[in-house]
């Protein structure tokens, strides 16, 4: 089931993959994974993000239920987490997922293709006794955005929240990605359509609605200024932040030399 | 908005869409012109099933059917003048519609009833239908027709 | 040669399986109580599901994704679960009316009573999911139900008024004792019945399935874009046949044995006998695709392994699925609830739960990341949005109007 070349490229919002840069939810989440063998394993329910050197990066896909339902929302996400749990408390699977490291990722097209066979494919991470710190990206997606009082002339979207995370090739270290930026705008549906990034602009009254949702949707670049608590949920933008208008730039990742 | 005052409009339009709820689950009492729609309905349907059985009483004799086919047609229409007659008879007569109304009604529907039954016994028993009986059903189909033309 | 046979094996089957027990009762249906005047809305129907169709075969070709892949990647998890769940339960109840359709097509041979046929039928839908080869089953099925085509030659047969037929449906004339809401009410449910959702659920996952490619494009255009058509033509005729023979009689159409009865009016004996040969291969024929259905969607939406190409045992969840939906909708016609029923309620809900569907596929079909040069051009792009509203009116119209009509018997 691997896409064959189209126009010399393959189908898939990720070319090049693993230099290119991209969005996560965008390009990655909830897209179907394929073994080595051609056989289906699972969805990408969640992103692994760890904590190194002080960046976000990712490092496996999370696969099962247990990465699925807490993206149910903030409110009913949780609870039917909590009764998924509940039916079985034994199964360590139902609170920590199933992790696919990054590097099994052998190319991104319109599925996500492993280095792998399916046996024994999904399994929790085993850590260390010293574990880095880990997020999942779901966590991150739909956290109040809340820009410093100096910012609030900036033109803001009404109730900012994070819809997506732009992840760039890391010059330092070939082939690994980190979190560059993240795609705040005021949590409209459509927001997976690929109209705000540019990505796709027809058919023109679809694209006009849901661009004009869109329309305030910003990029604001981790760094200096830019701070995500996790306890609370919250990403403060202070006065330092780097932020540029999303739709203005209209490029899609991969493209923009920033 | 406050959380609070969002809690608040919460509850009011709970109890609001209870209300509304509620209020459709009271008893329906048919003014006269519910009754004759009913019944309209009722006479019409079973004016169909009358036609219905007919066709296929006369699609048999003429050799254009086999006689499963035939006589579970016959069965269906059967069993729907039953479900027409019982639309009509469980609804309380209200008081703008007169006895003799309401009993024209139910013996046209008990007509039916009757006649269709007999086309199903005689598809079931085989043989060439009287041509009485193919009459007959022509008849009580156009009585019922007729007579839910007036009320409706 | 071998090439242009496989095209057009492709069409026949795509013909005789256009029609299904929605399409068979609802055109029956409206034919005996409109006349020809609701016509307008099969080929309306018809073109809106090529439309949809070709738009989902072409993201299945060059992108390799069906749809609900793309639903899921398209809406994220929270709004595609509410998608999964409406077009699961529509999807469901079609596969349940298409199942009581075949038992009511064996009651008409034999007379024994639809309930006791079910479980039989049920363990052979069963039997044929499981084990049954995919493609050897499509085409015998669909050949099957040709059969359907003795609608066309028992109305010619019938002598009709063509002129009077024509002028019904060209002027939409509304029957005088008929109410505009009524009227509203089946061109919902015919619209429904023609752009029944599972339709595209079955053809992407099955263009997935046989790894179809850009090259296959072409194919794939002409059997939906000839084979669909023509399958609206059998529809046309079932609703023409009622409409001369019941018409005139004041005969509304409650069963599937009524369905049939013009053409035995027309043909006698051997029409009959074709006609019921064709009520049992399409009914049963879209038992299986809507049966496959629900496991496509379910399994689409969680990453499951699906298919019917690789083995069942590599497959155990999606056959586990299977299994489920079967016994479920056995055990719902057990109930003796009337299949007809069911039927008039799935033709509603498809048009209601449509556009979830129609959407994602249509700024899939858009998307030049996924379909590079084959994205839609202009003509795709205007029948699409257009679609889009008309899809969108008739989702929003259907329940209010089911309840105004109380299911269009006012």
């Amino acid at each position: 089931m691997r896409g064959e070349h189209v126009d010399g490229r393959r189908p898939g919002p990720i070319q090049g993959w693993p230099e290119a840069d991209y969005d996560a939810a965008l390009h990655l989440l909830d897209r179907q994974v394929v073994t080595a063998d051609g056989r289906l394993v699972g969805k990408v329910d969640d992103m692994e993000l760890t904590v190194q050197d002080g960046v976000l990066v990712p490092t496996g896909l999370l696969v099962g239920l247990g990465a699925l339902l807490p993206r149910f929302g903030t409110r009913l996400g949780p609870w039917l987490h909590d009764r998924y749990r509940q039916i079985s408390l034994s199964h360590a699977d139902r609170r920590a997922p199933s992790v696919i490291d990054l590097d099994l990722v052998e190319d991104i097209g319109s599925a996500v293709h492993l280095t792998q066979d399916r046996d024994a494919l999904l399994r929790p991470r085993v850590e260390h006794v010293i574990a880095p710190v880990r997020h999942r990206l779901g966590e991150l997606l739909s956290m109040r955005v809340v820009p410093d009082p100096s910012r609030r002339t900036e033109a803001w979207p009404r109730r900012p929240r994070v819809l997506d995370v732009r992840l760039a090739a890391r010059p330092d270290r070939p082939g690994r990605h980190a979190v560059d930026a993240l795609v705040v705008g005021g949590g409209h549906p459509g927001g997976l359509l690929g109209y705000d990034r540019g990505q796709v602009n027809r058919p023109w009254p679809v694209a006009a609605l849901v661009g004009r949702l869109h329309r305030r949707s910003v990029l604001v670049f981790c760094g200096r200024g830019v701070e995500v608590d996790w306890e609370v949920g919250e990403v403060r933008v202070g006065e330092a932040a780097e932020v540029a208008p999303l739709v203005e730039r209209g490029t899609g990742p991969g493209q923009d030399a920033r | 908005m406050p959380a609070a005052a969002l809690r608040g409009v919460r509850v009011v339009l709970a109890a609001l869409s209870l209300v509304v709820l509620l209020a459709g689950c009271t008893v329906a009492t048919p003014s006269a012109g519910d009754w004759r729609a009913t019944a309209a309905r009722s006479l019409e349907d079973s004016a169909s099933a009358v036609s219905t059985a007919r066709l296929a009483l006369r699609e048999q004799e003429a050799e254009r059917t086999w006689s499963t086919y035939a006589v579970t047609l016959a069965a269906d229409a059967e069993k729907q003048t039953g479900t027409a007659t019982d639309g009509v008879a469980t609804l309380q007569r209200p008081e703008g519609v007169g006895v003799a109304e309401a009993a024209a009604v139910m013996d046209l529907l008990g007509r039916a009833e009757d006649v269709v039954r007999r086309a199903r016994q005689r598809l079931v028993a085989g043989g060439p239908p009287p041509d009485a009986l193919l009459e007959r059903l022509d008849t009580v189909a156009q009585q019922l027709t007729r007579a839910a033309g007036r009320l409706g | 040669m071998k090439r242009y046979l496989a095209v057009f094996l492709g069409i026949l089957t795509a013909i005789g399986g256009f029609v299904d027990i929605g399409d068979l009762v609802t055109n029956a249906q409206v034919g005996a109580r409109f006349g020809m005047s609701l016509a307008w809305v099969v080929p309306v129907g018809v073109l809106g599901i090529c439309v949809f169709a070709e738009m989902a075969g072409r993201v299945a070709a060059v992108s390799h994704r069906p749809v609900f892949d793309l639903v899921r990647e398209r809406l994220g998890p929270r709004v595609g679960f509410l998608n999964l769940a409406g077009s699961l339960a529509v999807t469901f109840l079609t596969f349940v009316a298409e199942i009581g359709g075949v038992a009511l097509a064996l009651q008409l041979v034999t007379s024994v009573h639809h309930v006791a046929w079910v479980p039989c039928v049920a363990l052979l839908v069963g039997l044929v999911l499981w084990r049954a080869k995919f493609s050897a089953m499509e085409n015998i099925l669909g050949l099957l139900g040709l059969a359907l085509v003795v609608f066309g030659i028992a109305l010619w047969q019938l002598g009709p008024d063509w002129s009077g037929l024509a002028r019904e449906a060209f002027t939409a004339a509304k029957p005088a004792g008929e109410q505009w809401t009524t009227y509203a009410y089946f061109a919902v449910a015919l619209f429904g019945a023609a752009m029944t959702p599972y339709e595209v659920f079955f053809f992407s996952s099955g263009g997935v399935e046989e790894r179809w490619t850009a090259k296959d494009i072409g194919v794939m255009r002409a059997n939906v874009l000839i084979g669909f058509p023509l399958g609206g033509m059998l529809s046309l005729a079932i609703a023409g046949c009622a409409a001369v023979v019941f018409g005139p009689l004041g005969i509304s159409v409650e069963t599937l044995g009524q369905v049939g009865l013009p053409v035995a009016v027309a043909l006698g004996k051997v029409g009959l006998a074709v006609v019921v040969v064709g009520f049992v291969a399409a009914t049963f024929g879209a038992a299986c695709e809507t049966g496959l259905s629900v496991g496509y969607a379910l399994a689409q939406y969680f990453g499951f392994q699906w298919g019917k190409y690789v083995r069942a045992r590599e497959a155990a969840a999606f056959h586990v699925v299977l299994v489920a939906a079967v016994l479920l909708a056995a055990g719902i016609l057990m109930t003796a609830v009337d299949p007809i029923l069911v039927t008039e309620f799935s033709v509603v809900f498809s048009a209601v739960a449509l556009p979830l569907t129609y959407f994602p596929i249509l700024v899939v079909a858009n998307d030049p990341q996924y379909l590079g040069r084959h994205v839609n051009g202009h003509v795709a792009n205007v029948l699409g949005v257009g679609y889009l509203v008309l899809v969108g009116v008739a989702s929003l119209a259907a329940i209010p109007l089911m309840i105004v009509t109380r299911m269009g018997q006012a």
